[in-house]
Formats: structure tokens, sequence, C-alpha cells
């Protein structure tokens, strides 16, 4: 019997994304993988950036928190810092993650924290009606631009993996179960994690439809989306691989998610145990560190003593100068 | 040394100016004297002139001042920048190889310097004629031939010629520790100590030494050292603003600080770095994560993150990184997450003067980020408030959940003061008041409304308690909700603890007011300016000129009832500030209908010096004050 069943991660808010829209099968698929995973409602976080998809948070059962247009990503990363043993999840648009907080996805990846960061890819700036995102190619155009996109498009995760997340993979919206599996890997896998999820805005593209994705076929007989999974595909650096075997999993990495348009390939891409994962400040004891917190937690519960509990002597270092007691004269040194 | 001395020793950045200096402060404190240290350097790592003021007495010095007793100097850019603020009296130590040296050789001399000297003194373009001329106004002169010591020490070195020379700075800061009688014996352990894992270079730095004090001694020039030694059982630190500032965040249970590099804040972040894993008075050890992020807006993002999860979380930066830092402290005050966010203030606008100090930001910081939302901007006047100042910010931010701007400035950064070790129990430690999960039937209310007390707080991740945090408007419930009385409601909400911090911080944690009999003037200054006000004080009542001051340390919410109190109508109120407008001038006038009297501004980059600031003060009795008075010094 579980413990936790899909209604512990559902909210009572309403929700207000439009009907049909991408963005209900990535919030499946999430609660989904935290049933599979039965992880507690209280122990999970939820951090979103702005926009529709900034807006997951309000609709799982977990704690959910809505942060500041591409901000998402260094959120988190603070209360994974905090709370070491915390689950968190990080969700974002394209434009939330490639435009404004382009820096923080980069440089995320290098501090390489136990997060999982899903990037929700519809090509448009939806809540602000329908601008190009920078996950649009040149020439192309949407239901509201008034003109084609004259910016090329930025490949989320060519991207990820020139920064070096250590897991990668995309998802298609619609394919709940096998998103759910995905996002259940990558909250298992110890670092951070990258998933690009296609999803369709039925309201402002109408460009890359559930239909264009989801082409048997795409114009040679073969259909658009297909699983790396079915093609024989390599993605894993074992830990302790050699610096040339990882090379050769990343090189090949590299050619799949150039991958665009004709054929789309969707799982995972790179799952590399080798690179470790962040110990800020040399820190060994994850466990300890909890402690700590809980400690604090506990004290402010009490309102216990009011006494600092560092000992600021052993802070002080070489801020300290000792009296000086010369090696000649008398005692105090005269 | 019948009173505070003032040292200066200065030469290129990279030579060890700074290094030397500290040596030097560090052994006379470890010899029983008290110092205040004042560290002038550009944005630059090689090459532009630094130099360092050591003020020395038996006390604990007010402030530097513009003019010294003693000049120290082992390049030419130095003896014509500085040789005109030595007193008459003084000395200056110099290298008889620069003698010739001329004016126009010195490619980082600034104009506006260049031509006053050329205008103002009519000594001569060289070397040897500026030191004529100081010798004329009384000023003794000490030959230090650094250059051919140098060589001296080269024949008897097996370190390299470039290893040798890199005791220049060591050579001219030993001189100073002979003329002032600094027992040798002190200066060999403090280098020592400071040597202690380059044992390689100690035979060079004793025997450096031991030349530049037999050289002093040869030409009757050492004096005797003038204070007690120092008893063991009363040691010093010698601390700046970024080490106490860091202290205290340690000593308040930091347990996250996200930073980016910026000067002069890095240097706190680096301590903490450094120190690393901190021991509890249990026995037991944590380390506080103290992480570099990709930018300022990250760090307060992950600092708020951090906060969320109940972490003492601080971030510190200057100047440019507060403004980055904005749209993301408006975050937290909508959120009411406790963060501290220590600000270095330095020149600006922009790029400004990274390494020079100023205290502009004060409305900034006041109004930083779009809307309508409370925070506490508190402001440390020496290096030693800093401490207990930022143990304070952790306790008011968890007290009140909202931001905490603790104000402190490159001046304060580059003093290093010799202080007692820090009395943690001076500061009780406070939490938030927590949402108490174990009675939860639903999900907790982040923000339950009551008209006379901060509500109590759910952390991410707190056991039994799942709840929603948005900065868009939200209900009680943490729940999206724009509806208008609900909008009223939460704005009264949050905009209340404005009121409740006005009631509940006590008057002495708002100002320091230091009231004198008969006083004719009101001192009125926030932060750095406290050590030049009270030194100018003292100037003023060596004069007859009785002055109260009045350092305000809450700057938000304006603590107007008090600072009402404090003065009175027939006193001449003076605002001194390190800016060009006087921007607490501006708030008097906006909380309390009526601006100062006077006000004295610099911006110059350089901070208040006491004795000039008492020089433009007397011009208020005799009369001659103007409503603005712009204090200058062209060769700081």
């Amino acid at each position: 019997m579980e413990k936790f069943t899909s209604s512990d991660y559902r909210s009572p808010q309403n929700n207000d994304w439009c009907a049909s829209c991408g963005d209900f099968g990535i919030l499946k698929a999430l609660q989904q993988a935290f049933v599979q995973l039965q992880l507690s409602p209280d122990r999970i976080a939820v951090f979103g950036g702005i926009g529709c998809s900034g807006k997951t948070p309000y609709y799982v059962g977990t704690n959910g928190i809505h942060t500041l247009h591409g901000r998402v990503l260094p959120f988190a990363s603070g209360a994974k810092l905090a709370d070491p043993d915390l689950t968190v999840l990080a969700v974002g648009g394209d434009g939330d993650g490639l435009g404004i907080g382009a820096g923080h996805l980069v440089n995320s990846a290098r501090h390489n924290l136990d997060l999982t960061y899903i990037l929700f890819n519809n090509g448009v700036y939806g809540l602000t009606k329908g601008q190009p995102a920078p996950t649009l190619q040149r020439g192309e155009q949407t239901r509201s631009m008034p003109h084609a996109a004259n910016s090329g498009r930025l490949n989320p995760l060519a991207l990820a993996l020139a920064a070096g997340y250590t897991w990668i993979a995309r998802g298609y919206s619609y394919a709940v179960d096998e998103l759910a599996g995905l996002i259940q890997q990558a909250i298992s896998h110890p670092g951070l994690a990258f998933i690009e999820v296609l999803q369709p805005c039925p309201t402002y593209n109408d460009l890359h439809t559930r239909e264009w994705y989801e082409a048997e076929d795409a114009g040679d007989g073969e259909p658009r989306l297909y699983r790396l999974a079915e093609h024989n595909y390599q993605s894993c650096i074992q830990s302790g691989a050699t610096v040339n075997d990882a090379n050769t999993v990343r090189q090949n990495c590299y050619a799949k998610v150039l991958e665009w348009g004709m054929h789309i390939p969707i799982g995972v891409f790179l799952q590399d145990l080798d690179t470790p994962v962040a110990a800020h400040g040399g820190i060994p004891a994850e466990k300890g560190r909890a402690e700590h917190l809980q400690n604090a937690i506990d004290d402010a519960r009490n309102n216990s003593s009011g006494h600092s509990l560092t000992d600021i002597e052993s802070c002080y270092g070489d801020l300290k100068i000792d009296a000086c007691r010369l090696a000649t004269g008398d005692e105090n040194g005269q | 040394m019948d009173n505070t001395y003032h040292m200066r020793i200065g030469g290129p950045q990279g030579s060890g100016i700074d290094r030397v200096a500290s040596l030097l402060a560090r052994a006379c404190v470890s010899a029983g004297g008290e110092v205040l240290t004042r560290r002038e350097y550009h944005s630059n790592i090689i090459g532009r002139h630094s130099y360092v003021d050591i003020a020395l007495w038996n006390q604990a010095p007010h402030s530097v001042q513009a003019y010294c007793d003693l000049l120290v100097s082992y390049d030419a850019e130095t003896l014509f920048r500085h040789i005109y603020r030595v007193n008459a009296g003084g000395l200056v130590i110099y290298d008889p190889a620069l003698e010739s040296a001329s004016i126009e050789k010195q490619a980082f001399l600034d104009a506006p310097l260049r031509r006053q000297l050329e205008q103002e003194q009519a000594a001569g373009p060289t070397i040897a004629d500026i030191l004529a001329s100081a010798n004329e106004r009384g000023i003794q002169l000490l030959a230090l031939p650094c250059t051919d010591l140098l060589k001296q020490l080269a024949k008897t070195s097996d370190l390299s010629r470039g290893e040798v020379k890199r005791v220049t700075a060591l050579l001219a800061m030993a001189a100073v520790a002979a003329h002032i009688g600094l027992p040798v014996e002190v200066l060999y352990a403090t280098v020592d100590n400071a040597l202690a894992k380059h044992q390689r270079l100690l035979p060079l730095n004793h025997r450096a030494i031991e030349i530049a004090y037999q050289q002093v001694k040869t030409l009757g020039m050492a004096n005797p050292w003038p204070f007690p030694a120092r008893e063991v059982g009363d040691e010093r630190l010698l601390v700046n603003a970024t080490d106490s500032v860091a202290l205290g965040k340690l000593a308040a249970g930091l347990d996250v600080q996200t930073y980016y590099p910026i000067s002069p804040a890095t240097d706190e972040s680096t301590r903490l770095e450094s120190i690393g894993m901190v021991t509890l008075q249990d026995g037991s050890c944590y380390q506080p994560r103290i992480v570099q992020m990709e930018d300022e807006i990250a760090s307060i993002s992950a600092a708020a993150g951090a906060a969320l999860a109940g972490a003492r979380t601080s971030t510190s930066t200057s100047g440019p990184g507060l403004s980055l830092m904005s749209e993301a402290l408006g975050w937290t005050g909508m959120t009411e997450v406790p963060l501290v966010i220590s600000h270095y203030m330095r020149g600006g606008p922009s790029t400004g003067m990274p390494t020079r100090t100023d205290q502009g930001d004060l409305l900034f910081a006041i109004h930083a980020g779009h809307g309508e939302f409370p925070r506490i901007v508190i402001a440390s006047g020496d290096v030693e408030d800093a401490f207990y100042d930022s143990m304070q910010a952790f306790n008011y931010a968890e007290r009140f959940r909202l931001p905490v701007i603790h104000l402190l400035d490159k001046h304060l950064t580059a003093t290093s003061q010799s202080v007692k070790s820090f009395d943690t129990d001076k500061i009780a430690i406070e939490h938030s008041k927590l949402i108490d999960a174990n009675n939860l039937t639903s999900r907790a209310a982040p923000f339950t409304l009551n008209k006379d007390a901060v509500s109590p707080r759910p952390l991410v991740g707190q056991a039994g308690n799942r709840h929603w945090l948005t900065a868009v408007e939200h209900s009680p419930d943490g729940l999206v909700c724009e509806d208008p009385q609900n909008r009223e409601a939460m704005m009264e909400h949050r905009m209340l603890k404005l009121k409740l911090i006005l009631d509940d911080v006590p008057m002495e944690e708002k100002l320091l007011h230091l009231p004198a009999n008969n006083a004719v003037m009101t001192l009125l200054g926030w932060g750095s300016v406290k050590g030049a006000m009270l030194d100018a004080r003292q100037r003023l009542a060596e004069q007859g000129i009785a002055a109260n001051i009045l350092l305000l340390r809450l700057l938000c919410p304006f603590p107007a009832a008090e600072v009402q109190q404090c003065l009175q109508s027939d006193v001449a109120v003076v605002v001194i500030e390190n800016s060009f407008s006087g921007q607490l001038d501006v708030l008097m006038r906006q909380h309390l209908g009526q601006g100062a009297d006077h006000i004295v501004v610099k911006y110059s980059g350089r901070p208040f010096t006491g004795a000039s600031l008492a020089d433009v003060l007397m011009q208020i009795t005799d009369g001659q004050a103007q409503p603005r008075m712009v204090l200058r010094d062209p060769y700081e």
C-alpha cells in the first residue's frame, strides 16, 4: 500500500492555464513522479519562474514557491544549500531560462547541486501574448507576431551540455507516462538534472502544435518524435570513466542534440555519474549541515537561551594579536 | 609621543605597502599600543600609488588625520603627493637615490594634483628641492638609502634579486619602527609569525630589519618606545569592518552567505571562507556555506532561497551590486523572508570609484526596489559597531520577517582598528516565531493578519508543513489574490511592520546620543563619519566649543520622534556626510519637516578626518558658515 497517493500532490488552487495547454501534461507527469518516488510532500519544494510555466508551483500539493523572472535556479539552489535533504525542483519557461535567466541556466551547472530543472519549451512568451522566445527559429512567425522572428534559435540541450549539466533529457508534454519516468530519473540523479519538455502552446504557437510534434510521417515516412532508447544510444558516463570515454559520450550527445525539425529525439541524452556533486566549502557531511539546520529550527521554536552558540575565539585566527613576550628583558618585556 | 602619532607609509601598489603597514600596526599593538589605520588605494593590481596611515596612541584613536607626523617613502611619487601634508616638527624618511627625480617623470600623478603642486608649491621640480623646502618648514629628514642597502642585502643573500627587491617596503617600515622605538624583537616576532610558511625568506627579512634599525640608530634618530608592554590576557584583535562583519555573522549563527566578487565587499566573504569550519561552544563544529554565485542577482536570489528553508542567510555587496539586487529585494519584502544584506558603499554612480569611500547610497538603500514594502536599514559607525550590528541585523530580519540592509562603506573596510575580543553575549540571538506545524490541520498560512505582531513564519521543508509563497499579491494563505480588499489588507499587514519596528526597537539601538553641556551645535551623522565626529568634538572642546553628537544607527524606518527629542531648537544642527547632497538632511526634511542648519559634505571619495572637520565646524561659531560646506583636500 502506497503511503502517498496522487491526491497528496494535488493543489486546491484553481488552474488558469488555457484549455489543452501542454503544461497540464507536465504537471500530471510531475505528480506521477512524486507518487512513484513516494516523496513526502512537505519535503519537496517546487520553485517556479515567471510566465505560465512559473505558475506550476501553485498547482502542486508540495511546497510551491513562485520566484522571479529568470531567477528560479538561484532561488532553488539556495534552498538546497540550506537543506541538502530537501527534494528541490525548478521549473520555468524557455524565455525564463534561455532569455532573462540564461546566465543562471549556464552557471548553475557549474555548482552541480542535486536539483532538477524542468524547462517548458513552447517557443513563445505565452503570458505576455505570444512574443518569440529564444527557442524560435529565425524566420518563424507564430500567430500573434507582427513579423517573423529576426533572431535565431538557442538550442537548450546543446547549452545544457556545454554548461556541464550532469543529466540531460528531453520529454514531450503529451507523453505523460514517459515524462513522469524522466522526471523520476532526474530527481534520483545525484546532481543537477535538466529536462527540456516540448510543450505546445495551443493559444500562441500555431507552428509547433500537437499535430506537428506527433506527425507519424514528417515527410520521409518516419515520425517526427523518436525515442533515443530505441536506437541503441549510449548516454552514460560511468563514475571513474576516462577522459576519452567521457568525451566520446559527450560528442555523441552533441550530435544528438543538434537534431531538430524533421526528426526530434526524446529520452535521456546524458547521464554523467563522474562529475562530483557540489560540496560547497568542502563540506563532506551533508548530514551534519541538515542537523545544524534542524537545531536552528528547534532553537527558534523553543526560543532557547538566546546566547550565541558560536565559540567566537575559534574564528579569530590571524586577526588576534598576541601580547609579545620578549626573548630578553623582564617578565613583562620592558 | 604625547598625543596620537600619525604615520603615513606610501608606495606603488604591489610593492608590499599594505603588507608591511599591517605588520607595523600588528607589532605596535603587540607591544602595547592601540592603532587605527586607513588605507587608500586605486582599482589596480600593480604600480599605482597607495598609502596607509597608522594612528598610534595608548588609547584607541578615533580617526586618522589629513596631516601626518611621519612620512616614509621609497618612491618619488609618495614624496610629491604627501610631503605637504607632514606636520611642522614631523619627519620624512626617504631614499636619497631619489633626490634627482623630477615631478614631470611621475607618470601616475593625476593632472589636477600635478597642477596643484606646480602652482601652489614654488619649491622646485625635484625631490631635492621639495625636501629642502620641507626642511625649511621645520621638518626633519631621515635619509634611508634603500637602494644601497638593498645592494648590501643582495650580496649576503642567496635569494634572487627580485626577491631581495621585495624587502624594500620592509626596510622603510623597519626604519619607522626604529624611529618610534618599537622593540626589534617584537618586529621579528611579528614578521616570523607572518612568514611562518615562508621560512626561507626569514633570514633576509631579519637582516633588512636589522640594518634599518642600525641606520636609524647611527643617525641618532631612534626614540624610546613610549608605551608599557602589553599584558598577557589583554590581547587585541586588529580588524577592519569586513573582518568584524564576518565575525559578527558567525556569532549570529550564519548558515549561508552568497556573494559575487566586488570591491570593497569581497574581503568579508573571503574572510568567511578562510575561517571555514566554526567551532561551537559545546565543542561541536559546523561549516557555513559561503557560495560565490554568478552575479549579484543570483546572490540575493539564492540567499532568499536559503532563508526560505530556515537558514540564517546573508549576502554581501557594494555599489552596483545593490542595484542588481533591487528586484529580488522586493521579492523578500513581499514574501516576508528574513535576509541580511551587508552593503559596503563606494563612490558611485555606476562604476564610480570602486576603491574610494562614499555614503551616497543612503536614499537608494531606503528606496531600492519598485513598489512599497518594508525593510530595515541600519548603519555602523565603526569597526566595532559593525560586529554587533551584523549580529543584530539577523535578529531584526527574523523578528520582523523582512530584508535588513546593513550599511557600511569603503572607509570602514580600509580602517583596521585594535579592539578587545568581541563579547557575543551582548546581543541575544533571536529567531522568527515559527508556525506550529504539529497542529496543522490544513496547509500553513504564511501570512496571518494581525494588528499588533508579525505573523508566525513557515519554513520550506519544515516537517508537517506545506505552503505556497509568491511575490504576486496574495492572500494570507499565500494564494494569488488581486481582490481590492485583500490588496488593502495585505499592504496594511506588510507596512504595519514599519510602525512595529519603531515601537519595538529601543532608543539606544536607533541612535547614539552624546549630549554636551552648553552645546552650541549638534553634529548629526550616520555610519563611518562617527570617528571624525568624535575627534572633531574633542578638538572643538579644546577650543571651548561644546558640541552634541547624534549618530543615527536606524535609518529606515526613520526614528523621527527620537531624533526630535535629541535636538534643541537653539542649537545649530549640522549634518555631516560623505556625499554630495547630504542625504540625511533630505530625510530630516521628510520626517521632521525641518532640515539641518548646515550640511558639511565631502564627496572626493576620501573620508572625513577629525582636524579638518573641526576646522570647518569652527566657522559655525565664527558666524562664517554657509548652509552647505564642502570639505576639500587635494592631497588625499
